[in-house]
């Protein structure tokens, strides 16, 4: 009769044999898959704004020497707005930039490269991008009129394209491959902000793209490489918001502004080492949403927690969400909802996540949403336009919406592949 | 030096991540293939896990965790393989030959018993065989790995030796008409 430790080290040894000492080949096509893929952070921030009513309070503080400049400024936006009005009034109504709005369709991207779309309640999933090309990343504008996404016809290398909502008119806006990292539209849709890395040198690169199509790329003379987090600062997107760090190997980064001409380049919170991730920006331009890889009194005595940050008074306050986030829990990506009152954020516990809610300013625990999911598996989430739903995709393809109000979860019978970018739409006139 | 590589990786250095990858490679592709059976399987699946791991790098709290992490992602991508598998048809037929039969375990099985033997386990028991005898994993690391708990992972490699035990003797027993077509 054999023993166990006979047919164990039986198997040792076929293990070995059958291993061999082959090298695999194929390593120079995971590098090219690798360089056509964005990282978890780049997909993680769908929802980022506050509402406009923070940003008239903040307005009311305005010096009194530049009241009169205020008066003109209001005067223009009412002209402005008007004209926006009476277009929309004989065209198509679109939404304000920030807000709430009403809930249009979700758009993502299937494993094969094409743009899907599915309505608001998940249903009627189409393609509405096919073809060929691999397309990727579709990312709606403020207004819900277009969308923009990624074409790659060399592996790596991608064009900055543009669609009308129901995917017709398909069109690139720029004319020159970017290894590209991230994209982000003005809040007036007239631009869009793209990270790229230069070839050669590893920098990352920030751009402005004419949404148009007719202005080339501008590309800003910056003294650091920008990291994938960067956002037009609200109100009226005159500054970008980034995080920078001179080398792509540095572990410390500050927090940066710089206008979009690529002026006034700007310090606005100190270099720190691994601070500043999954950033999300307050409409009123001030207060921030991030979270620090910091130290704290969990096992291994370091942890994510989430913090709030003004920038124009430079207080940081780390917020907890979960009364156990000091040592067993950890806190994740925070995203605003659109009224500003909440935020989404997922806690880790082991290897165990949690979708969770709750009010932005810490002052009470999150609520948690939906089933459990393993921390590395793959996730997305985001507020629907009109703040009432939340959207989770765990995995490929299982697809949550919860209803905030009554924390009631609804598992979409044909779920949504990748992250989803909903389409804002104007609100029902009452 | 892997935990700069790793925190470079984590903040979207790609070439960092390549280095990282070419190191693991070698290792990966031969765990995925000893529980694949298959090279081009094999390459998908360490190609998926990779790239997996690519993605939710930035997610990593700690980095010198990462060759634990990286090793439980491919060994995923290869049961999501094995279980996303179409199963072909297998037809044998098996011819009683009565009598006796040899304890199969008692003379160590040569290659093709054992090839056919371990075919035959669950997925769950391949990988458990694979990180035991080729990697020397202890039993506590293959929980993590497998994300079991410690005493699942103690009665799961006692259940994946028995049963390639019983599959050996089973084998044994066996005179196919014409080989199997495999099934991954």
């Amino acid at each position: 009769m054999t023993t166990r430790l006979d047919l164990d080290r039986t198997l040792a040894e076929w293990f070995r044999a059958d291993a061999g000492e082959a090298l695999p080949d194929y390593l120079d096509e995971l590098v090219d898959r690798v360089a056509r893929e964005p990282q978890r952070r780049w997909w993680s921030s769908p929802e980022r704004w506050l509402p406009v009513d923070v940003t008239a309070r903040a307005s009311t503080f305005a010096l009194p020497r530049y009241g009169r400049l205020a008066i003109v400024a209001l005067l223009i936006l009412a002209i402005a707005a008007a004209a926006v009005f009476a277009v929309g009034s004989r065209n198509q109504r679109v939404p304000p930039p920030f807000g709430p709005a009403a809930n249009g369709s979700i758009v993502s991207w299937s494993q094969s490269g094409d743009i899907i779309a599915a309505d608001a309640d998940g249903s009627n999933s189409r393609i509405i991008v096919g073809g060929p090309s691999f397309d990727f990343a579709p990312w709606f504008s403020h207004d819900g009129t277009r969308f923009i996404f990624w074409r790659e016809p060399t592996a790596g290398q991608d064009l900055v394209m543009v669609a009308n909502a129901d995917g017709s008119g398909v069109r690139a806006l720029t004319d020159t491959l970017l290894y590209a990292d991230w994209f982000e539209w003005s809040p007036a849709d007239d631009a869009i902000a793209v990270v790229h890395t230069q070839a050669g040198t590893g920098k990352r690169l920030l751009s402005i793209v004419d949404a148009t199509g007719k202005a080339p790329l501008h590309t800003l003379d910056l003294p650091l490489g920008v990291d994938n987090d960067v956002y037009w600062l609200p109100p009226n997107g005159d500054e970008l918001l980034f995080t920078a760090r001179d080398k792509p190997e540095d572990p410390e980064n500050g927090l940066y502004a710089v206008k979009r001409d690529g002026t006034a380049f700007r310090q606005v919170a100190p270099v720190a080492s691994s601070h500043y991730n999954n950033l999300a920006v307050a409409l009123d331009g001030q207060r921030i949403a991030f979270s620090n890889v910091e130290a704290d009194s969990s096992g291994n005595g370091i942890g994510w927690h989430i913090h709030l940050r003004d920038l124009a008074t430079g207080s940081d306050t780390q917020v907890t969400f979960d009364p156990r986030a000091d040592g067993e829990v950890d806190e994740h990506e925070p995203i605003f909802s659109p009224d500003g009152t909440q935020l989404l954020l997922w806690t880790q516990t082991g290897d165990t996540g949690r979708l969770a809610v709750a009010p932005s300013d810490g002052t009470s625990h999150a609520r948690s949403l939906g089933p459990p999911f393993l921390w590395d598996d793959e996730y997305s989430y985001a507020f629907s336009p009109d703040g009432r739903t939340a959207i989770l995709n765990i995995g490929k393809g299982t697809t949550w919406l919860f209803d905030l109000e009554s924390g009631k979860g609804t598992r979409l019978s044909e779920g949504i592949p990748n992250f989803a970018s909903w389409q804002r739409l104007a609100q029902p006139l009452p | 030096m892997q935990r700069e590589l790793v925190e470079r990786a984590q903040r979207g250095d790609r070439e960092a991540f390549t280095d990282l990858a070419a190191a693991s490679l070698a290792r990966l592709d031969a765990v995925a293939r000893l529980i694949l059976r298959d090279p081009d399987l094999a390459k998908d699946a360490v190609q998926n896990g990779l790239l997996r791991a690519w993605r939710d790098l930035p997610t990593l709290r700690d980095p010198d965790r990462f060759d634990a992490w990286i090793r439980r992602l491919v060994v995923r991508a290869c049961l999501d393989e094995l279980r996303t598998q179409r199963r072909r048809p297998i037809t044998t037929t098996v011819i009683d030959i009565g009598g006796a039969v040899a304890d199969a375990s008692s003379a160590i099985a040569d290659q093709d018993q054992l090839e056919r033997a371990f075919r035959r386990l669950r997925p769950e028991d391949r990988a458990i065989l694979v990180l035991r005898h080729y990697l020397d994993l202890s039993v506590p690391e293959i929980a993590d790995s497998l994300r079991i708990p410690l005493g699942t992972a103690k009665s799961r490699l006692h259940r994946a030796t028995d049963d390639l035990r019983g599959a050996l003797a089973a084998d044994a027993r066996l005179v196919p008409a014409y080989a199997e077509e495999p099934t991954a």
